[in-house]
């Protein structure tokens, strides 16, 4: 795909080249070199862009000279000037864009981590529970190893299983502070292979603890076969965590027949594109619409900041897809999401 | 800590939802002579009969989508009598006050010391014993005061009021021999050595009338 692109460029310019050379011999079309600059612009780097822009300014007057050759110092220069003008100011005119679009990538790269902070807030209760079980077995077993080992007959296989768990507890810490960590990064990473069954259910156990502490029923039956699909990690698992939180705080009652529902199927309507249905019983959207809970800082929440939707519907619209909220039938709030299998 | 444990009663019941605190509690249970029962959930628990040697229920509040602290309230409903202390993660004052309203022996929070989850249990075990064994008193004295008839009930009442027989005999209006007879018979039914045996059996009874005093009667 890249390189077809660059191949185009490169054709576009050397036949610009060529036009102008061509007879009628016409060196005015140097102008068209912002197309290139133009189209380069859009996917290149600034110093690519700034090099190409010297390439077609140096081709502008490589044509001018072999056009002119006859009567170089009474060529038409002010043509070439206005070129040259033309590809400076194309040039500019990109840079610029390119520097605004990324400013805006960045403060949207800032938001996402505010708002994967925000969540490690909410769950911060949940995350401690989570450490201190471990620590709990890892203290209990170097109390209950060193008494194995004090007894009259010292019990050598016992006191060696309690040091073994130990160590394995440690680990499990580990990988819950690691989970944290990759929450907590401001780098969201690079597109990888994603198995969406894996992701759903990662999501589910980072929020376990909300989750029971509601008594949700969560159903999500991995049936079928499971949808691979490729894009950063980080940022899937940030819709699912943001979607599911919803779910769990609109739950006003813990009461047994709460449920959250997941489903995910292949569209029969659109070609290469796959659907998850989050769908719960809880008390739905009150004071708020299926079209405003998407706007920046709105929220019905007495500490919300209203960002969780605004950044899902970011994330997926990047990934080419689509998320959609809708009144749940009986009960409770229904969302979306579909996402292209292939996401270049 | 524990001299001796008992062989009836050496069996602690472990019901927490996380396997490496089960075990973690298993092994340091073992270390010092115990023997452990563990489970995983509550439905668990109440689908399979506990051995008699069971002697105490270590108990988190955590277990899934079950709150431990529902479930004691669920287990004392049932009739399902064990000492138990509750054990949890982030344990605040309202659920420590909940825990022991609701028939908690203890109330530990993780991570907590060998010695003092030891502790703990034998204290549980301590308060159980004593509570067991005014219970079985409590069982006796009203099994044997079942035995006596009507009258003999009204007679007993006077008695552990502190009433003399001549004033019996006047509120209840009956001869003084008859009182006697009466009395004689309470003491032999009611397996009680001496006045203040049977005193102390009206109490597990809660028979004291403040109505009847030797003093107001006069
Ligand atoms: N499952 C749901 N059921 C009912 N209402 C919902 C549900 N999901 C979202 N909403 C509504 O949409 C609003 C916006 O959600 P959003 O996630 O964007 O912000 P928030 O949850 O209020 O705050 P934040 O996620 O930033 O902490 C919520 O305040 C809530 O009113
Ligand atoms: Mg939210």
């Amino acid at each position: 795909m890249r390189h077809l692109s660059l191949l185009f460029i490169v054709l576009l310019s050397l036949s610009i080249f060529c036009f102008t050379l061509l007879p009628p011999r016409h060196d005015a079309f140097s102008v068209l070199y912002v197309i290139v600059i133009f189209l380069v612009s859009q996917a290149a780097s600034r110093h690519v862009i700034k090099l190409i822009a010297c390439l077609c300014i140096g081709l502008s007057v490589f044509s001018f000279s072999l056009v002119h050759r006859d009567d170089i110092v009474h060529g038409p220069y002010t043509r070439l000037a206005l070129s040259i003008f033309a590809i400076l100011l194309v040039t500019l005119l990109a840079l610029r864009n390119q520097r605004i679009t990324e400013a805006l990538a960045k403060q949207k790269r800032i938001l996402a981590h505010a708002d994967r902070m925000l969540t490690l807030g909410y769950l911060s209760a949940s995350i401690a529970h989570e450490i201190n079980q471990p620590l709990t077995a890892i203290r209990t077993y170097a109390h209950s190893g060193v008494r194995w080992l004090k007894k009259t007959e010292p019990d050598l296989t016992e006191a060696l299983h309690c040091f073994g768990s130990i160590e394995k507890n440690s680990q499990r810490a580990e990988s819950i502070i690691g989970n944290i960590k990759n929450l907590a990064q401001k780098k969201s990473g690079i597109p990888e292979q994603i198995s969406v069954h894996q992701i759903i259910q990662e999501s589910c156990d980072i929020l376990k603890n909300e989750i029971s502490n509601k008594k949700i029923n969560v159903i999500f039956n991995p049936s079928g076969q499971d949808i691979q699909f490729c894009a950063v990690r980080i940022e899937i698992q940030q819709i699912f965590i943001n979607i599911l939180m919803n779910a769990i705080q609109a739950f006003k009652e813990s009461i047994p027949n709460n449920f959250i529902h997941i489903r995910v199927y292949d569209m029969t309507d659109r070609e290469n594109f796959f659907a998850i249905h989050v769908v719960d019983n809880a008390m739905g959207f009150i004071e708020a619409t299926p079209e405003n809970i998407f706007d920046a800082f709105f929220s019905t929440k007495q500490n919300g900041m209203g960002l969780g939707l605004t950044i899902c519907k970011g994330i997926i619209e990047a990934h080419g897809g689509r998320l959609i909220a809708e009144h749940n039938k009986l009960k409770g709030a229904k969302f979306i999401i579909q996402l292209p299998k292939h996401v270049s | 800590m524990f001299h001796k444990i008992p062989k009836e009663q050496n069996l602690i019941v472990i019901l927490d939802d996380d396997k490496d605190v089960q075990f973690s509690l298993d092994s340091l249970l073992r270390s010092v002579g115990f023997t452990t029962f563990i489970f995983s959930s509550t439905d668990e628990f109440l689908t399979t009969p506990l051995p008699p040697q069971a002697c105490c229920m270590l108990l988190d509040v955590k277990l899934g989508n079950v709150n431990g602290l529902d479930f004691l309230e669920e287990m004392a409903q049932r009739g399902l009598t064990l000492p138990v202390i509750i054990i949890t993660g982030h344990g605040d004052i309202p659920m420590a006050v909940r825990g022991i309203k609701s028939g908690a022996t203890d109330f530990l929070s993780k991570p907590y010391k060998d010695t003092v989850l030891l502790n703990a249990i034998a204290d549980s075990l301590e308060k159980w014993r004593n509570n067991q064994e005014s219970q079985e008193k409590k069982k006796q004295a009203t099994d044997y005061y079942a035995t006596l008839s009507q009258r003999e009930k009204e007679v007993m009442e006077c008695i552990i009021s502190g009433l003399m027989n001549k004033q019996i005999a006047d509120r209840l209006g009956i001869s003084l021999i008859t009182v006697k007879i009466h009395r004689a018979h309470i003491m032999k039914k009611m397996h009680a050595q001496s006045l203040a045996d049977l005193v102390r059996m009206s109490e597990y009874l809660n028979l004291h009338n403040k109505e009847i005093s030797r003093y107001k009667n006069k």
